[in-house]
């Protein structure tokens, strides 16, 4: 059942980035930290959906890092977008 | 090793991946629309759809209705309904405002929709003065009665004065209405806007400038000068000018008495001075052009009852020049702004001065009597592009604006970008500490009730029902010697083996140790001190519980010890 989880959770993501590209594409606007934040907001919330409640798989232990990684990141992205918004 | 092959060959590819896309992470916009030029020269058209769209669904509406207002407005001035045109004003203002604050918004400022913008706001000025002055024509109709009721012909000749006035200063009006007419039109109809209601208007106003010349034309002809045995002559030498210019205006008084007499003298009805004949009868009175608009203006003398005849002369519209200069002002994040307004070199004084930064005007200064101003101000740091503008129809001058100063305001300690910077990454990095080394909260066990049924009572009260006595309750060893007794000695040592792994799990942090492998807890263990003792106990436990081996009593007396030595070791290191 976990594993059956885990490879729904990456179908998911996976279907989720492609629906973010498409839109991209749509409005001619490529955009990779865009891209990037919804990518994390997309993985959080499978995270979320797949994490069990009484046990830490290893594959979500090594994912949460990746998503600490992507948290930083984020706020690296965020505190350049507040720099830019100063200057202007 | 196939799984860490699968590893590896997932891991290459993100790799790659990875390293490609790190270029692009200064500037991660991959592709825009307004980005797709090969040259300077082009542009892609999509951009421009985008921008065009902007503007009609912003900016079109409100162009329609400023046009739409228009031709209300002057209709009601025309119909002398001054209430509904007076709301109808109210809210062509306010409509312009709005087309101001947008086009500044929109950095629409060198746009064919600012020079729509600029001609609007003189027709706003324009049709203001309409109103007030056609107000006041009709006004003076109903004098004009009741002067003639009352047989006053002297007020009568007032009233006619004045209406020949407002004449002059309507018609005038009209000339300026009428010459922004075809430039607002060509704009609107590049736009695919409706200009019917607009032309309307400037026909209509055409009608309301004939109206008030037939009328006073009348007024003119039925309006005698009231019979003195003085007559009052005046003439303005020379007839025009410009601004700091002097005229002359003199005249005669001739009759019985005529020295010392006092001459009243209007401009544009409104009076102006007073001044007093010489032995002669002669006046005059030096009239220096400054406050005043550029235009036709009228003048007559009133001597008691004698009027003289109403003579003109004009304004003409001086260019002026303005410069700015902006210095550090004294306290941190303040400039001074300075600098000076001439008009053909000449200072031109009192004259308000706004400064602008990036077309909001922030600032308003007035010149001294040498043309100068200063004045110092604050601003948020930032860059701006600051300019000195002068817009005053009061003088008879054309409006100017200064050069653009830019400048940039440094921000202060508490606004400093790497403050900003490191506060937002510290509190993003103590998210991704929280986030990965947070612990689900275990879900409350659920209670166990039963309903006790007995036949008196109505609404049985829950009992609760005691759960059996759990291992941790009783001491473990002694557990372990009941179930080996009882022939369960796999139950046994996995008993141990729970309390020594949630012991172990507890101190050193391990998550999910429940749903963990013997092994997989050991390689968890990796960093304990007493890794040596564990790995034996859990090699024991193994082959028990899993392969299925029963100790003797030698081996179960060691698994015993290795059991208290590890908790002993537990309870040592806390």
């Amino acid at each position: 059942m976990t594993i059956r989880k885990k490879y729904l959770a990456a179908g998911g993501v996976i279907i989720w980035l492609c629906i973010i590209t498409f839109f991209m594409i749509l409005s001619y606007n490529l955009d990779l930290e865009i891209f990037f934040v919804l990518w994390l907001i997309g993985i959080l919330i499978a995270v979320e959906l797949i994490d069990p409640a009484f046990a830490r798989p290893s594959y979500l232990r090594y994912l949460r890092y990746a998503i600490a990684t992507g948290v930083i990141l984020f706020g690296a992205i965020v505190a350049n977008k507040v720099l830019e918004i100063l200057n202007s | 090793m196939k799984k860490r092959a699968a590893w590896i060959l997932l891991a290459i590819p993100a790799l790659i991946f990875l390293i490609f896309i790190a270029q692009y992470a200064a500037s991660p916009v991959l592709y825009t629309v307004k980005d797709d030029s090969v040259t300077s020269s082009h542009q892609n058209p999509e951009a421009l759809k985008q921008i065009s769209r902007e503007q009609s669904e912003t900016v079109l509406p409100l162009m329609s209705e400023i046009l739409g207002s228009t031709g209300t407005l002057v209709l009601n001035i025309k119909l002398k309904d001054f209430d509904s045109a007076e709301r109808d004003l109210k809210e062509y203002m306010e409509r312009s405002r709005q087309l101001d604050r947008m086009v500044i918004n929109l950095d629409m400022s060198e746009t064919e929709l600012a020079e729509f913008r600029r001609n609007n706001q003189k027709n706003v000025q324009s049709l203001e003065e309409l109103l007030n002055d056609t107000r006041r024509f009709d006004e003076l109709q109903s004098l004009e009665i009741r002067y003639r009721d009352e047989n006053r012909p002297e007020l009568l000749y007032s009233v006619m004065y004045e209406g020949e006035t407002l004449r002059s200063r309507v018609a005038e009006n009209f000339k300026g209405y009428q010459s922004r007419s075809d430039a607002m039109v060509n704009t609107s109809t590049k736009f695919e806007l409706d200009t019917a209601a607009y032309e309307e208007s400037v026909e209509d106003f055409e009608e309301i400038v004939a109206a008030i010349d037939a009328e006073q034309e009348t007024r003119s002809t039925t309006t005698h000068a009231p019979a003195t045995p003085y007559r009052l002559s005046i003439a303005v030498t020379p007839d025009h000018g410009v601004y700091r210019d002097r005229l002359l205006i003199a005249g005669n008084l001739t009759g019985r008495t005529i020295a010392g007499q006092n001459i009243t003298l209007f401009i544009d009805s409104k009076t102006w001075t007073t001044t007093t004949t010489d032995d002669g009868g002669g006046y005059k009175a030096a009239f220096a052009i400054d406050r005043i608009r550029a235009g036709k203006h009228l003048v007559y003398a009133v001597y008691g009852s004698t009027y003289s005849d109403v003579v003109t002369f004009s304004v003409l519209p001086l260019d002026t020049a303005l410069t700015l200069a902006v210095t550090e002002g004294t306290a941190s994040g303040n400039r001074t702004f300075s600098g000076n307004l001439t008009a053909a070199g000449m200072p031109v004084a009192g004259a308000p001065v706004a400064i602008t930064a990036d077309g909001k005007a922030f600032l308003s200064a007035t010149t001294n009597s040498a043309g100068s101003y200063a004045l110092e101000g604050h601003l948020e740091a930032g860059t701006y592009r600051v300019r000195a503008v002068f817009d005053a129809v009061a003088f008879p001058l054309n409006a100017s604006e200064s050069e653009t100063v830019l400048i940039e305001i440094a921000p202060s300690l508490l606004e400093s970008p790497l403050l900003i910077s490191a506060g937002i990454l510290l509190l993003t990095a103590l998210g991704a500490v929280w986030y990965v080394r947070r612990r689900r909260q275990p879900a409350p066990a659920p209670e166990e009730v039963s309903v006790a049924e007995t036949e008196d009572e109505e609404a049985p009260a829950p009992v609760v029902v005691e759960r059996p006595p759990v291992e941790e309750e009783e001491n473990i060893l002694a557990t372990f010697a009941r179930l080996a007794g009882e022939g369960s000695i796999s139950d046994a040592v996995h008993a141990l083996y729970l309390r020594l792994a949630g012991s172990i799990a507890v101190r050193h942090r391990i998550d999910g140790h429940a749903a963990m492998t013997p092994r997989e807890f050991l390689a968890a263990c990796r960093s304990i001190s007493c890794i040596e003792t564990l790995t034996r106990f859990i090699r024991r436990y193994e082959a028990v519980r899993y392969g299925g081996a029963v100790p003797d009593d030698s081996e179960r007396q060691e698994l015993v010890a290795w059991f208290e030595d590890l908790m002993k070791e537990e309870a040592g290191s806390d």
